[in-house]
């Protein structure tokens, strides 16, 4: 394993997946590890970095993780999510129910929402959140904010927090 | 049930104690958690665990920590451990970070540091800021300390696949380590019941040995006047006492009081019928009767 420290604009290309979220990493430092079939890349600080750079070794983590890169698709980390969460976009708020559901890997249905936000589009990459705005994990839209929820199926998991468990 | 030679091995160390000891060893310690202050006040994740049916008692040496005394479900299968507001670990375990008492500047090492428990705890005092290196040579723990890591939101940590005996080669000088040791776990036969019957005088000699080398290691890599706690899960003097002795002895380290003594026993100065160094009266120990815990050992060295 290698790392490397990478320029910020080359991943502004994730706002693509979930808008402003380089604003996540914006003015920090961004270090890569790569390994066989993926690529990992974490945000850290500069004191970390200063410690890092004396270190005579690659680490395999170091401050926290951005996302997972595999076949150049992008895997969220759930730190991200509890951190984009607070940014109120592409976000669906989902009830108790909906919400023991969803950290049980399963899909969310209309029952389950509570409110979304307006920027979501059919296939987008949302973040579940519970009425305490605390981020649940990741979802993908099967709807669009413009035309209302279907009923039935509305949001298919992706992750969730109980993965931290099952893992 | 224990074997023959637990039982004497028990009753030639603690005397008296030593039926106290393996009776509280019969039953599982009490669950604790320890409240993530990166992400909650404890009063809120009590007042949200309460609303679900838990009860607690506080740790009397942790303002953040709680025993639970009522779990009408898995607490681990709770939303808020999900969201790493806690980490459950044996209340005992919490003593070396406390003692550690890491600063916001300082630069830490955790020598042996999954599954997590004491590098999450060492993040929560320094507020995620500094910097923590911590260690773990196993691929499959290793696992386990990076989810624990993310879960609990730490984001002043650098993990390194290493040996803790191959420390040296990082190259890297610190302000406070932390040796866990590896250890026969011989203070967790409460929840581990193979240990009562499976261990032998050779693991005890085994393990010996190889924490004289790893804090050989340590002192290798801490600053002038750095700070070393060394702990284990376990009970006897050969991985505890005589590897306190033989740091200050050997390696020239000094042995500090430590500011929790008040809930241990003090370190031995006899065991097997030969008078040790009167020094170690200031290492301390947590036997499983005192507070239903499992048993622990621990010592603060300064180079």
């Amino acid at each position: 394993m290698q790392y490397k420290k990478e320029e910020q604009s080359k991943w502004f290309w994730l706002n693509k997946f979930l808008p402003n979220v380089s604003t996540v990493f914006k003015d920090k430092i961004l270090i890569s590890i790569k390994s066989r079939d993926e690529l990992k890349l974490f945000v850290v600080k500069e004191g970390l970095y200063n410690v890092l750079k004396k270190v005579k070794k690659s680490p395999v983590y170091v401050g926290f993780p951005l996302l997972t890169l595999k076949n150049n698709e992008p895997h969220f980390s759930l730190i991200l999510a509890e951190k984009y969460a607070k940014a109120n976009r592409k976000r669906v708020v989902v009830n108790a129910f909906g919400e023991e559901k969803f950290l049980y890997k399963r899909n969310l249905m209309k029952k389950h929402i509570v409110s979304f936000s307006k920027d979501i589009k059919k296939g987008d990459l949302v973040v579940v959140v519970n009425k305490r705005n605390e981020a649940l994990g990741f979802g993908k839209a099967l709807f669009s904010s413009n035309e209302g929820l279907p009923e039935g199926r509305v949001v298919n998991h992706i992750i969730d927090r109980g993965f931290f468990i099952h893992h | 049930m224990f074997s023959d030679f637990i039982k004497s091995r028990y009753k030639d160390i603690f005397g008296s104690k030593a039926k106290l000891i393996l009776k509280e060893f019969s039953k599982e310690p009490k669950k604790c958690i320890r409240i993530n202050t990166l992400k909650i006040n404890p009063k809120e994740c009590l007042r949200r665990l309460k609303l679900k049916g838990f009860f607690f008692s506080r740790v009397p040496w942790s303002r953040y920590s709680y025993f639970i005394e009522k779990e009408p479900k898995a607490v681990s299968a709770t939303v808020e451990h999900l969201m790493g507001y806690f980490f459950i670990q044996d209340a005992s375990s919490l003593l070396p970070v406390i003692e550690l008492a890491p600063k916001r500047t300082d630069v830490v090492l955790d020598m042996t540091a999954a599954p997590g428990g004491k590098t999450t705890h060492v993040a929560q005092i320094m507020k995620n800021e500094g910097t923590i290196v911590a260690l773990e040579i196993n691929k499959n723990r290793m696992d386990s300390l990076l989810s624990n890591l993310e879960r609990m939101g730490v984001e002043n940590t650098i993990v390194l696949r290493a040996s803790a005996l191959k420390v040296k080669q990082l190259g890297l000088k610190f302000d406070k380590i932390l040796l866990d040791a590896p250890c026969t776990a011989d203070g967790t036969m409460g929840k581990n019941q193979r240990l009562r019957i499976s261990l032998t005088n050779e693991d005890y000699l085994k393990y010996s040995r190889k924490q004289k080398e790893l804090i050989t290691a340590a002192n290798a890599v801490l600053k002038d006047k750095g700070v070393l706690i060394y702990s284990t899960c376990s009970l006897a003097p050969e991985e505890n006492e005589e590897v306190v002795e033989y740091a200050v002895n050997t390696l020239g380290m000094k042995i500090k009081e430590l500011k929790t003594k008040r809930y241990l026993t003090p370190g031995m100065t006899r065991f097997f019928n030969e008078k040790h160094s009167s020094f170690l009266k200031k290492c301390g120990r947590v036997l499983p009767y005192q507070y239903h815990t499992q048993g622990f050992f621990l010592a603060k060295l300064i180079k």
